[in-house]
């Protein structure tokens, strides 16, 4: 018998590890096949829409609370729920609210403990929200995160109204993803419009703008108009300009789609998480 | 783990005054008692401290609406022994108000700001080995929620006016394209007039 041989058989005797054929030191795991259930409620029949706030800032009065009607009315074609909301209102418009939307009667929203939202036509509602709500809102007591379930193929659009409120809560900028200028084709309106938007920007970074072109001339000169502003905004204040549409004599052309898409400011995401539960939370307790 | 469970304390007067007792030396380890008077579901101590005299009363009830004059009444009645006292080094006086619940909305009206008021809520607690007191002061609540409020009316919300907009000044840059887009636009109205429809 040769030595080698001989070496390697005493070896293997002493351990399994030292045979010709090893064997592997642990058993290969049986690939079990795993699937993953998709969750039991994918329809998303009960969550609610994700909401986009939006809100009205006008350079002068031209844009009254029946025209702001029309424009929410004009803006549910691209959303599934359309609040108009208005914060902290003074006494005549409120008045005029309540003469246009034909509400029974004058409501102590003051006191009330949650926004009360008025029916106002399919899928659209006017609500009016009390300093205190407000506050609320965009600053709670209690600082609390709650966990909020959209449905992201759903969107409800809140319009603040605070074109007509004088003076404006600026609060509502730091809420909102879309802020709707109002001007006419003029300079000194325009110019004015400028102003509103470079303060909008101050407050709320992530904004985006547009304009609604109304008055006279608005639905011959609005391409004109909107390429120079634009190109001014641009230049000046570094962000782009949305066109939404222009209204002269009672004919309105939008583009409400404009409106659509979300904002990226995570900061304001809590607020807009409790706005969404004053107003979404008691439709879907019904 | 000891595991205790809220039971309702039905002992003698005796008891409660001892508790009252035992209560004051914890949560007042320096006050030196002065008097007591014990009731049918109240014991009233009467204790000092190096600078301050301490009403410390306990009730083995829940306070309600009376909770807002016994503080009152207990604080005129401390403040008039200061002053009869004629003592220099008491320069204070505080109570302790101790009971078995203080609702919520009686809370938020007790008024704090005018002497050193501390309220705790107590209950009698027993596992299978022990019989102990669990008591909490309700107080910080309070202030926490004033404080909180305080920070919350100390920062109205931001209004402004149109006026404000115009706060910051065009630079000439911006002006000019003002200008221009104004002469343009002007250009437009007058050719519009000029071929009315």
């Amino acid at each position: 018998m040769k030595t080698d041989r001989k070496l390697k058989r005493g070896l293997a005797d002493l351990s399994k590890l030292f045979s010709e054929v090893p064997e592997p030191l642990t058993k290969k795991q049986e690939v079990q096949a795993i699937s993953i259930e998709p969750p039991e409620d994918v329809s998303g029949e009960n969550r609610p829409p994700y909401l986009i706030g939006a809100t009205v800032l006008q350079s002068s009065g031209i844009f009254q609370p029946a025209n702001l009607i029309d424009l929410a009315d004009a803006f549910k074609a691209a959303f599934q729920e359309t609040y108009l909301l208005t914060v902290a209102p003074q006494p005549a418009q409120y008045e005029a609210y309540v003469n246009l939307l034909h509400l029974s009667e004058r409501e102590n929203f003051d006191d009330a403990p949650y926004i009360q939202l008025h029916s106002i036509g399919d899928q659209m509602n006017f609500g009016c929200v009390s300093r205190e709500q407000f506050c609320d809102i965009v600053r709670p007591r209690i600082a609390n995160h709650p966990l909020y379930d959209f449905d992201g193929s759903k969107k409800a659009l809140a319009i603040f109204d605070s074109a007509f409120s004088d003076p404006i809560t600026s609060n509502i900028l730091e809420l909102v993803d879309h802020c709707i200028l109002i001007t006419s084709p003029d300079s000194n309106q325009l110019m004015q419009t400028y102003h509103q938007m470079r303060y909008c920007l101050s407050k709320n970074q992530f904004m985006r703008c547009s304009i609604l072109l109304t008055g006279r001339g608005a639905g011959t000169l609005w391409e004109l108009v909107y390429e120079r502003f634009n190109e001014i905004v641009s230049k000046f204040l570094g962000c782009d300009l949305g066109f939404l549409g222009w209204v002269e004599h009672g004919v309105m052309q939008l583009n409400p789609e404009l409106l659509l898409e979300e904002g990226r400011n995570f900061v304001q995401l809590p607020s807009k998480i409790r706005l969404s539960k004053a107003l979404f939370d008691p439709i879907l307790a019904e | 783990m000891m595991v205790y469970q809220s039971v309702d304390f039905r002992t003698e007067q005796g008891d409660l005054n001892r508790l009252a007792i035992e209560l004051a030396r914890h949560l007042i380890p320096r006050a030196r008692p002065l008097s007591s008077q014990m009731g049918n579901e109240a014991v009233h101590l009467l204790l000092q401290t190096p600078s301050k005299l301490t009403a410390f009363d306990l009730y083995n009830r829940e306070l309600g609406e009376e909770a807002f004059e016994i503080v009152l009444r207990i604080t005129a009645e401390l403040e008039s022994k200061r002053r009869e006292q004629n003592n220099p080094l008491l320069k204070g006086i505080q109570v302790y108000l101790l009971a078995k619940h203080f609702p919520k909305d009686i809370l938020r009206r007790i008024p704090l700001g005018f002497a050193e008021i501390r309220l705790f809520e107590w209950s009698f607690i027993r596992s299978e080995a022990n019989d102990a007191i669990l008591v909490r002061e309700v107080t910080k609540d309070i202030n926490q929620d004033k404080a909180l409020n305080h920070v919350y009316q100390s920062e109205p919300l931001e209004c402004l006016s149109q006026q404000h907009f115009l706060r910051q000044e065009l630079n000439t840059p911006e002006l000019v394209a003002f200008v221009r887009l104004g002469m343009e636009l002007r250009g437009c109205h007058h050719s519009q007039i000029q071929r009315p429809d």
